[in-house]
């Protein structure tokens, strides 16, 4: 009996957790209630009928593009479709993710800076043909093949429409904090190796064992920031991935002090890389660039942060 | 008077007219005698909006579709189409020209081997020119399991059965973006022509993600790919580069590049090794390209490569 506990109650967890962590009216009412009901807003209704994958058959929805999303976090996506008077299509999906740092983290991966940062939900970027936002645990993406004016705003006004039904807001994964805010342009949040390399592509393998971690991105340098369970595990990493950009083609000149190793890549962007509490900090600046500077004025506001 | 040859029957009666064939007094397809290399070409790019004229002149600058296609040939497309965002699914015009090259060429059987959808071929403004020529086009989803003693990771593949069995296999991918492997085009659209069961195994097969846990494993899914084209190399290769995501592929929605270029050649590796620099990468540094090129199946140094662009 108890080893059949035992072996039942981490799935008992799960199942628990995963109903814990919706909000009570949507949980109640299931993810389609967020969507914008027939007729509204503003003339775009709803065609055909709405699919739902949750767990593994979001490979179903998008075989070769589902992994990302169990990296931060999947539970479950809808996907609709509206149209217009005039026979115009928008098509509308939202993913439900395990927590708000998951889907503030996949939406810092597909927001393009190039977009137009607009008032919907918590973040939300339009773009020449489609919008993405995230709110609570919910990233959605909306876009149409059509680019006119009239469909970027009924495209807005879906979004508004969902935000609205969205009661909690969410917060930012509080590593993100930790990044100078000062001429930051982009901050991305990632959970692995596919969101990280994504940004940089520090080598195939997960070479810094990355499972949370915020990268800032300024106009001529980035700033890694790979969060690890222990200073004892940041240690580890922070050796294991020496070893390899060490032994690696990709990087050049590579040198070693206390605490501390530097190298270039083959676009000769240079590199710093330090641990400090229970942190892995990678510092990358563009060719030209004063580094020694920017480590030092990035090292120190960490310093006060992990001493505290 | 027998119909239809059938693919070893042709390379059969191939060899036995080779004399007269390299003579030039017939229209068999040189690509069959092995090592043929259409008018010494690797590459061939094409510029331009008119999408479905730059595939052909893609085509042609290899020595035309009469080089790959011949009469009563049974034809396999393999077009990248389920997706529906823009930028992330090979434009319908790219197809429809080689389509309708392939008919014109006397094929007499066109499969599309992922099964193309109406709504997709829809898309394409051409849609109501070429309807007819959409409607002889044949689908069969059956998959049969193949062995692929040489591959490192995948030994069997659930793979399209007229894939293997086609007599021209033609692979129309559009190149773009994809967030576990950085780049999609020809090797990874083989994909397309798998079962989900082994498809699922390129994504989870490494097991290194625990049973909760979906950690991808882009080197073991890049080798699966690799592997996986050991089964059957294109007589073509049609690239859509005309539009494409750069970033959240393959599904998108995402930014999209517009590079206005079909790129054609007979060589999926050294295609798509030229593709990846149209989303910036070097070629060695995206695994499945140096992986294929580690079985041998094509060249991916672009100085040893002979492009030809217009």
């Amino acid at each position: 009996m108890k080893n059949i506990l035992c072996k039942i109650f981490p799935a008992l967890c799960l199942i628990a957790a995963v109903f814990s962590a919706a909000p009570a009216q949507i949980q109640k009412a299931g993810i389609a209630s967020i969507l914008p009901g027939s007729g509204e807003p503003g003339g775009w209704h709803q065609i055909d009928s709405t699919q739902i994958f949750a767990g593994e058959d979001l490979y179903k929805f998008i075989d070769g593009g589902a992994d990302i999303y169990f990296e931060y976090g999947f539970r479950q996506v809808i996907s609709a479709e509206y149209k217009n008077i005039k026979d115009i299509s928008i098509k509308l999906e939202i993913y439900e993710m395990t927590d708000d740092a998951a889907a503030c983290g996949i939406y810092s991966i597909n927001a393009s800076p190039q977009g137009k940062k607009v008032k919907v939900g918590n973040e939300a970027t339009l773009n020449e043909y489609y919008l993405v936002f995230w709110k609570d645990k919910f990233l959605t993406f909306i876009s149409s093949d059509d680019t006119t004016g009239e469909t970027l705003e009924g495209i807005l006004a879906l979004a508004e429409n969902i935000d609205m039904k969205l009661d909690v807001s969410g917060k930012k994964p509080e590593i993100c904090k930790l990044l100078q805010q000062q001429d930051l342009v982009v901050n991305k949040y990632v959970r692995g190796l596919l969101g990280l390399s994504s940004i940089y592509d520090f080598d195939t393998k997960n070479i810094f064992g990355v499972r949370e971690g915020a990268v800032g991105i300024y106009r001529n340098h980035r700033v890694f920031l790979f969060k690890y369970d222990s200073e004892k595990d940041a240690e580890e990493w922070y050796n294991k991935a020496r070893e390899v950009i060490k032994n690696s083609g990709r990087y050049l000149k590579f040198q070693e002090q206390a605490k501390l190793y530097t190298m270039f890549d083959q676009k000769e962007s240079q590199f710093c890389v330090t641990h400090l509490g229970n942190l892995v900090i990678v510092v990358m600046a563009d060719r030209g660039s004063n580094i020694s500077a920017l480590y030092d004025s990035i090292l120190s506001p960490l310093k006060i942060y992990i001493n505290r | 008077m027998k119909e239809q040859i059938d693919r070893r029957e042709f390379i059969k009666q191939s060899v036995a007219l080779g004399v007269t064939t390299m003579a030039g007094l017939t229209s068999v397809p040189k690509v069959l005698f092995g090592g043929y290399h259409p008018a010494g070409i690797d590459i061939s790019i094409v510029n331009g909006k008119d999408f479905f004229t730059s595939t052909v002149k893609a085509v042609e600058q290899l020595g035309g579709i009469g080089k790959f296609v011949w009469k009563k040939s049974k034809v396999g497309l393999l077009i990248n189409s389920p997706w529906d965002k823009p930028g992330t699914y090979t434009n319908p015009d790219v197809a429809l020209a080689i389509l309708k090259m392939c008919l014109d060429a006397g094929a007499k059987e066109i499969y599309s081997i992922e099964g193309a959808s109406s709504g997709y071929w829809k898309r394409s403004k051409l849609y109501q020119q070429f309807e007819k020529e959409i409607d002889a086009i044949k689908s069969n989803s059956d998959k049969t399991a193949a062995d692929i003693p040489k591959g490192k990771l995948l030994k069997e593949a659930k793979i399209s059965k007229v894939l293997l069995e086609c007599d021209v296999f033609i692979n129309i991918p559009i190149v773009k973006n994809h967030e576990g492997t950085h780049f999609t085009a020809n090797l990874k659209n083989m994909m397309g022509a798998c079962a989900g069961s082994t498809n699922r195994f390129f994504h989870q097969g490494s097991g290194k993600g625990g049973i909760f846990s979906y950690y991808a494993d882009p080197d073991f899914l890049s080798q699966c790919i690799a592997d996986v084209n050991l089964l059957r190399k294109p007589e073509l290769c049609v690239v859509d580069a005309t539009e494409f995501v750069t970033t959240n592929g393959p599904g998108g929605p995402g930014e999209i590049k517009q590079a206005h270029k079909v790129v054609a050649g007979t060589n999926p590796v050294s295609v798509d090794a030229y593709c990846a620099t149209l989303l910036g990468l070097n070629p060695g540094d995206v695994s499945m390209i140096r992986f294929a090129s580690e079985h041998g199946l094509g060249e991916i140094d672009m100085k040893k490569l002979n492009l030809k662009e217009v």
